[in-house]
């Protein structure tokens, strides 16, 4: 299985923008505007250089194993059984994960654009396109799909905010750190920082790159155009609804309603779904290879295409046991992300090995 | 292939038109040799056999296909006096050797072989081996402009059905040894002769050689046109994305070669193969190199552009009207309802019906003798311009989406890239009529899906868009002006040098600026 795929720097780039940007623009404002007020924005800086900064510890890890996963690279620092339970947490949030996003998405296509379409019918369209587009070429597949889609939805979002530019009102922003304070401010960071973490994903992706020079650069430079496009979406919204954006479901989706220009350009909201949608088909499809790689070197298997169907299922089931819309998107990222997903994969796993590994190495070099 | 077959296996059964084994050796005698040679040409009323007695002393065989070579000059010698000696039958094969292209053969087989590809064997009386003369004369379509492919400004030439003439327009164009023009044989019963040409050091070895491997593994009983090798040696078969580009212009041809692709010339068909062929490639003219580059880079955007409308905007009007109506602004929108005010039919179902319609009209446009041609735009025009509309069948708004629909589809300057694109707007038409702009996405995802794992001989299609190569990309987003240097497609050239030397180019005070 080893080699057998080649992924560009610019890929991991554009896999990594089209990845963050719909799901943090889409999810992280109401959450943030919930606790941070009319702030939030500092708030969404704040976290989004926490993830940038620990973006970095993920390549460096990654970095010392070049062409090894995490589910490799952890059996060589830890041994082959601890090295083995130690990844497991990141089946459960990957498996989980799809799920969850596949929920997020449905519920959000199923409110903007349908009434009476049976759920399972969008989720099954959508669980085709993804398979398809990791069963046929695997993460090269993937990657090559986000070099086209991401520069569409960052050229759109672009269009967005320019369209979007004479209903701001920059007092809305005021004042600043008066009514909130810094605890609030930094409780607001918590939605962006654990969202744009996602990144962690860079410790499988890196494993497949071909030339390993430049992966710190491109992947910290898509993580500050990804803070750059969130940031400037949460301003936008604060300086549009300013703190009624708190009740919104999907604030950027009520700002692209919001767009009105000669009399012609108006209602583009259903554009915009189409442009979440293309961000989310790559999500998915990330994590479902990711899911069904890792498993697949876990189980040492051959073929990581047969354990996809059975993360396929795994994941349309987690679908379903959502009960509801706000179990999906409010209650999974504030009871599951959060709390544990968060301080367990996306900090504790990573400098556990990290730091493992920088002392094995010390103690080599000094025997 | 079955039918090739049949057809050689039935002559060998009933042994009426055995042609002799390949090793039978040519027979001294001079009488047993015509007997032999009018056996294996039995039936073949355009092979002529013809007896001379050359001098008034030797016999002479001359056999070749009536009307395929020029006999002019042979019948000159072979009238000519001469003294009568010992020597005679050297002298005259000296004479005639000096004629054309020849070699000597010894079997019988390889007599017949070289007669049915259109050469002159002539057989001596008592030398036991046979003269083959390429004094092949071909009733030839003269050079026309191409009919398919039509620049305003830009060579007139277009290829002819004759190998050698194309070969010709070719090497006329790039005076170089390096470009090489191997030659192959097809087909077991048509014999077609092919050529593979490419310039040494620029196209990449690699693909060279896969080219070779994949011509030569083709087993056929008769190639008739350039499209049965296209379809036996291209990557993937179930695609509706052509993997090979074929063209009728030798200036086409010569850009290919010089950016390092394979060229496959086929006798008996204007078109040429040129191979690999990648999307972005599909949607250049030949003309975008010879106009001012500021033009030729807005007309390519609109190109851009009518290519994504051809694709999707009978999709989007279907999903917009079905599902979306609150995308189109309300003055748009009362005067769309109002147009659509007593069709009976559903929008989906409306659109496919015209779609079906214009797919007819141009079909049957194509296929119908020119004289009626005429007649069929008429009917066209006026049944779904007009009555149609008139009638209340089909709305207005329809027709104008599907009539700019189908010009959109022809604005692809590579033909057989606009069929696929008119084929794929079936399905994402069902998709936006079942499920909206929703259906239509997937729909599009899927197409990008297919489209970035495609590959044309190992070189991936979408590129240099995906996987994105950047110093490439310049070429697909604009029509980079020569002096900046183009670089060639690196997937495709193992040259890493840019066309113009950086120090060479036009704009001394630009030296060294490279993309």
């Amino acid at each position: 299985m080893k080699g057998a795929f080649n992924i560009s720097n610019s890929q991991i780039f554009w896999l990594l923008v089209s990845m963050e940007i719909g799901m943090a623009t889409l999810l992280t404002i109401t959450m943030a505007v919930q606790v941070a007020k009319q702030d939030a924005w500092i708030s969404t800086l704040l976290g989004s250089a926490v993830a940038i900064l620990l973006t970095f510890f993920y390549v460096k890890l990654a970095m010392r194993y070049p062409g090894k996963t995490i589910i490799q690279f952890s059996q060589d620092i830890l041994g082959m059984w601890l090295g083995k339970i130690i990844v497991i947490p990141y089946f459960v949030t990957w498996y989980s994960v799809f799920g969850a996003i596949l929920r997020q998405v449905v519920d959000f296509i199923y409110l903007s654009l349908f009434t009476a379409t049976p759920v399972w019918i969008i989720t099954v369209v959508i669980l085709v396109v993804v398979a398809y587009m990791t069963y046929v070429g695997g993460i090269e597949s993937i990657a090559r799909c986000a070099e086209v889609i991401g520069p569409i939805i960052v050229v759109m979002l672009i269009i967005i905010f320019i369209l979007s530019i004479q209903d701001l009102h920059a007092k809305r922003l005021l004042p600043i750190y008066a009514d909130t304070g810094w605890w609030l401010i930094t409780k607001g960071a918590i939605p962006s920082m654990t969202f744009l973490s996602e990144s962690s994903i860079l410790m499988v992706l890196l494993a497949f790159l071909s030339t390993q020079e430049k992966a710190m650069s491109s992947s910290l430079w898509a993580m500050v155009v990804s803070m750059v496009i969130l940031l400037d979406t949460i301003m936008m919204v604060i300086m549009i609804f300013g703190t009624l954006a708190e009740k919104m479901w999907y604030p950027l989706e009520q700002l692209v309603r919001y767009i009105y220009v000669m009399e012609f350009v108006q209602n583009v909201d259903s554009i915009f779904v189409i442009l979440f949608l293309l961000s989310g088909f790559v999500k998915l499809a990330m994590y479902l290879f990711v899911a069904s790689y890792s498993t697949a070197q876990w189980f040492g298997f051959q073929s990581w295409r047969t354990v996809m169907w059975v993360v396929l299922g795994i994941g349309y089931i987690i679908t379903i046991l959502f009960k509801n819309i706000d179990v999906a998107t409010v209650e999974y990222p504030s009871q599951f992300w959060i709390p544990y997903v968060f301080p367990i994969c996306f900090i504790a796993i990573p400098f556990i090995l990290l730091l493992v590994d920088v002392i094995r190495r010390g103690i080599r070099i000094k025997t | 292939m079955n039918r090739g077959d049949k057809v050689m296996g039935k002559g060998t059964d009933k042994g009426e038109n055995t042609p002799p084994s390949f090793e039978q050796k040519l027979d001294a005698d001079h009488f047993v040799m015509k007997s032999l040679l009018e056996e294996a040409f039995n039936n073949c009323s355009d092979i002529v056999i013809r007896d001379i007695i050359y001098a008034g002393a030797i016999s002479v065989l001359m056999i070749y296909i009536d009307g395929s070579v020029n006999t002019a000059e042979i019948d000159q010698i072979l009238m000519g006096e001469i003294p009568v000696d010992d020597a005679i039958s050297q002298r005259l094969q000296m004479k005639l050797t000096a004629l054309a292209p020849s070699q000597i053969v010894q079997t019988v087989g390889e007599v017949v072989e070289h007669v049915i590809r259109e050469k002159m064997a002539i057989v001596i009386d008592e030398t036991s081996q046979a003269i083959i003369l390429d004094v092949m004369k071909h009733e030839t379509r003269g050079i026309e402009e191409p009919t398919n492919e039509i620049a305003v400004r830009g060579p007139r030439d277009g290829f002819t059905e004759s190998l050698r003439i194309n070969t010709n327009l070719v090497r006329r164009r790039l005076h170089s040894p390096l470009l090489k023009m191997e030659s192959r044989t097809m087909g077991d019963v048509s014999k077609t002769p092919i050529v593979i040409s490419y310039l040494k050091g620029i196209a990449r070895e690699s693909m060279v050689n896969e080219v070779r491997d994949r011509i030569d593994r083709i087993s056929i009983d008769a190639i008739l046109g350039s499209g049965y090798i296209e379809e036996l040696i291209e990557d993937r078969s179930f695609t509706p994305f052509p993997q090979i580009q074929n063209t009728e212009r030798p200036d086409v041809v010569c850009a290919g070669l010089l950016e390092g692709k394979v060229a496959i010339f086929t006798d008996a068909t204007p078109f040429i193969l040129l191979l690999p062929m990648t999307f972005w490639s599909g949607l250049q003219a030949a003309e975008d190199y010879s106009e001012r580059f500021l033009y030729m880079t807005f007309i390519r955007w609109i190109r851009f552009t009518l290519v994504g409308v051809s694709l999707f905007l009978p999709s989007f009007y279907v999903a917009v009207i079905v599902f979306s109506p609150q995308l189109i602004p309300t003055n748009l929108l009362i005067s769309v309802a109002e147009a659509r005010e007593g069709v009976p039919f559903p929008t989906l179902f409306e659109v496919l019906l015209m779609e079906f319609m214009f797919e007819g009209l141009r079909e049957a446009g194509v296929r119908l003798p020119k004289p009626i041609g005429s007649t069929v735009s008429i009917v066209g025009a006026l049944v779904i311009g007009q009555a149609a509309v008139q009638a209340g069948i089909i709305s207005a708004p329809t027709v104008i989406i599907v009539s700019t629909t189908g010009i959109a589809s022809f604005a692809v300057p590579r033909y057989n890239l606009g069929i696929a694109f008119r084929l794929l707007r079936f399905p994402l038409l069902f998709l936006a009529g079942s499920l909206g702009l929703f259906g239509m996405t997937a729909g599009a995802a899927m197409i990008l899906i297919h489209l970035v794992n495609l590959r044309s001989f190992g070189v991936p299609y979408f590129s240099p868009m995906a996987p994105q190569i950047f110093e490439n990309l310049i070429d697909v987003v604009i029509r980079p002006p020569w002096w900046l240097g183009r670089k060639k497609a690196a997937l495709m050239s193992n040259v890493k040098e840019t066309r113009i030397p950086s120090q060479k180019n036009p704009f001394s005070r630009r030296k060294g600026q490279r993309l």
